[in-house]
């Protein structure tokens, strides 16, 4: 397992296409090199934990530990921890292996001044995102929904709680987009008010264009506290993927808390530019430094690991250790695919099909209800994966960790723990077979 | 008042189940057993007959299905219990990867052993079982044998008061089931209880005072082993150094006087005794070889004095206090 970890790190990246810039590399080497690992690390973790009891009952070893004095919840918390301390410390390694790794990387690049600049203050570095304030669509979503249904679009007998979401979906959309000479605005409210001379980097996330590939003519406009146009920012540029607009914040945007950005379609064809509706527009300010980051990325995911750790030591202590690792194993594949699941429930049962029967309906329904008691199980172990926030220069805050750890990892891990050291306590060892 | 034994069980029950819970095997069946200190205490059977079973619910790796159960006065499942009692598996169940020393120090420090005396005690026992000299090598590569006396050296790290040797002999050349049956004696004339089970009658022969034979997890007979041996009507007279003159008289006396002629026949040794004459003839005449060594003597730990506990108490009874 080590080895694969090492070779995971020092040569999968070799073996990655990239889209041939350094940003590619490096977002190759965070999120994918260093993510792989962590997923090896995940699976070490659910194998050491399971054997740590459950290896040590089969192979009769805990029968001279539990013939001395030490009881059987010190048992079960030294072996835990000692699964946590071990990957802990992998986590760390592959942590530091991965930095060095980006920083030899742009050291030994031949980048200029200004794209050195770019990377640092785009992707190694840690920015704090503040998106645009979101707007209750329902009314909105209501209305349209009647409009389809008097004109007919939609038919009468489809229930209003499968419409309204797919109206809401519809708007998200559209207020996202802009079509030739026409603009496109978002409000945002920031913590605090813009201070004279501090910076912060308009984002924008193109999600493909109706006329095709081609340079689009358009300009970002500032506005604030009424004033109109207090920055603007011409652009022409192929409508795909991440853009990003350094802003100096000058007199005129200074002391501003609430910030308008509109974005003007100045093409004269008919083409229609859309942002990705989530996260599709964003301003970033810088707060801290990649390295803190990217530590912070890792404590996180050492908190996961002790978490599986907590599933494997508890499986172990109830189970053998072939169904030990099976169970364990089947929780770590459901925390990968946990986004399949809470999309899938997301979408609620479809409506009733003509041809559809009474059995498959009811299957249907069970398959739902099943699908939800998965979700309920595994939602303590969902998580955005923090090596993508990494990958792209974006601030975990200590407050957010500081959060998950205690709202989330400690009581679940005192909550499976409960159950791992009761049942290890219950357990007899032993046995004849 | 009589003092309160060492171990009691009374109609001490255990029956494996299956899967959904529903009882599969009566492994032991109403067996009542009590040890009292200072005593050998032979458990015997064939395969599956309750031995292990019974030790196994002694030391509170196996929960009792009815019945009572106390060891040194307390549920076996006590801490405090654990900490007065050594226990040698069927097998030693070793760590492969750590050395004899770093083996008994890891089982030293479960009871809470620590700094110089730990080490001592680790030196003392090494050399007690004979393995001094391979101290640093890893277990995993020892040969059974081997691996047994380390076993015995970690079942005897924290002095304790019961030590219940399960099959200790199993793996070990005459001579090391010599030196561990001289153990398994002078631990008990320091006043320590053994329950020692085994299939080798001879070596439960050799160092129990009283014996209980299980079948079917059931006690058949139990009883002091010189009574349970006794052959009723049948006596043995031993003479030496009569000559054939002697020999002839006395067949004629006992004939005349009892009625019927007896038989004679010449003493013999046992294998084991001549055995181990031939090895320590061997011994002195090519020194010693690249095996274990060790005479069979107690650890000096084992037979000193206990004294009162200076730190943490181990036993409310100050006389079985241990300097741990």
């Amino acid at each position: 397992m080590l080895v694969l970890l090492a070779l995971v790190l020092l040569l999968l990246p070799a073996g990655l296409e990239t889209d041939g810039t350094i940003q590619g590399a490096l977002r190759m080497h965070i999120r994918y090199s260093l993510g792989f690992s962590t997923f090896l690390l995940a699976a070490m973790t659910i194998w050491v934990s399971c054997a740590s009891i459950a290896g040590d009952i089969s192979s009769k070893r805990l029968q001279m530990v539990l013939t001395k004095p030490v009881h059987r919840t010190e048992i079960w918390w030294g072996k835990w921890l000692a699964v946590v301390t071990l990957v802990s410390c992998l986590a760390l390694i592959c942590g530091a292996v991965t930095y060095l790794r980006i920083q030899t990387m742009i050291q030994t690049s031949d980048l200029s001044a200004e794209a050195r600049q770019v990377v640092f203050s785009q992707q190694v570095t840690s920015r704090r995102p503040v998106d645009p304030v979101t707007v209750d669509l329902t009314p909105e979503a209501e209305e349209l929904a009647r409009q389809q249904i008097l004109n007919g679009a939609i038919p009468e007998n489809v229930p209003m709680e499968v419409v309204i979401p797919e109206m809401e979906r519809f708007l998200k959309v559209t207020n996202n987009a802009a079509s030739a000479g026409e603009s496109v605005s978002w409000t945002f409210e920031l913590d605090a008010p813009l201070q004279e001379g501090e910076t912060f980097q308009l984002a924008y996330d193109y999600d493909g264009a109706a006329m095709g590939v081609t340079l689009v003519p358009g300009a970002w406009r500032i506005d604030v506290d009424g004033k109109e146009g207090v920055r603007i920012f011409e652009t022409n540029e192929t409508p795909y993927g991440e853009k990003v607009i350094p802003v100096e914040v000058g007199t005129a945007l200074a002391g501003a808390q609430y910030l308008t950005l509109t974005y003007e379609n100045r093409s004269e064809s008919s083409g229609r530019v859309f942002f990705k509706p989530h996260q599709g527009v964003r301003l970033y300010f810088t707060t801290g430094g990649f390295l803190l980051n990217l530590v912070r990325a890792l404590i996180l995911i050492c908190g996961l690991l002790s978490l599986l750790a907590a599933i494997g030591v508890s499986a172990g202590s109830i189970f053998s250790l072939p169904v030990a690792c099976y169970v364990s194993a089947v929780v770590l594949l459901l925390q990968a695919f946990s986004g399949t699941v809470e999309e899938a429930v997301e979408q609620g049962i479809p409506p009733r099909q003509e041809e559809q029967g009474a059995f498959s309906r009811a299957i249907q329904q069970v398959q739902f209800k099943v699908f939800e008691g998965i979700l309920v199980v595994i939602q303590p172990l969902q998580m955005e994966n923090p090596l993508g926030r990494v990958s792209r220069g974006i601030e975990i805050p200590p407050s957010e960790v500081f959060r998950i750890f205690l709202l989330r990892f400690t009581p679940v891990v005192l909550l499976i723990s409960g159950l791992g050291t009761l049942a290890f306590h219950r357990r007899e060892i032993g046995e004849a077979t | 008042m009589s003092e309160e034994p060492v171990v009691m069980t009374h109609n001490l029950q255990k029956i494996f189940k299956d899967f959904w819970r529903r009882p599969r095997a009566r492994a032991v069946d109403g067996i009542n057993l009590t040890l009292h200190k200072g005593e050998v205490y032979g458990l015997l059977g064939p395969n599956g007959s309750g031995k292990s079973t019974t030790i196994k619910v002694l030391l509170g790796l196996l929960h009792p299905d009815g019945g009572e159960v106390k060891v040194l006065g307390k549920p076996p499942r006590n801490v405090d219990v654990k900490r007065r009692v050594g226990y040698l598996p069927e097998e030693s169940y070793l760590y492969p990867y750590l050395d004899a020393r770093e083996t008994l120090r890891f089982y030293a420090t479960l009871f809470g052993l620590q700094g110089t005396s730990r080490e001592k005690r680790i030196d003392e026992l090494l050399e007690m079982v004979g393995l001094s000299h391979t101290g640093h090598r890893r277990v995993g590569e020892f040969s059974k044998g081997m691996a047994r006396r380390i076993g015995l050296a970690q079942a005897l790290i924290n002095d304790p008061d019961l030590v219940i040797l399960d099959e200790p002999t199993s793996g070990l050349d005459p001579l090391g089931t010599r030196q561990v049956k001289d153990i398994v004696t002078a631990l008990a004339e320091k006043g320590k209880t053994v329950l020692l089970s085994s299939h080798l009658l001879a070596d439960v022969e050799d160092v129990c005072e009283r014996i209980t034979i299980l079948y079917g997890g059931k006690v058949q007979a139990s009883g002091p082993i010189r009574d349970l041996l006794q052959v009723a009507n049948h006596l043995q007279i031993r003479l030496k150094d009569l000559d054939e003159t002697q020999r002839t008289h006395l067949l004629d006396t006992l004939e005349q006087q009892l009625g019927q002629r007896p038989t004679l026949e010449p003493t013999r040794k046992d294998l084991e005794s001549f055995f181990l004459e031939v090895v320590a003839q061997a011994r002195r005449e090519s020194g010693e070889g690249s095996g274990t060594r060790a005479e069979g003597k107690l650890a000096g730990f084992l037979t000193e004095k206990k004294s009162e506990s200076k730190g943490q108490s181990l036993d409310t009874n100050p006389a079985a206090s241990s300097d741990i």
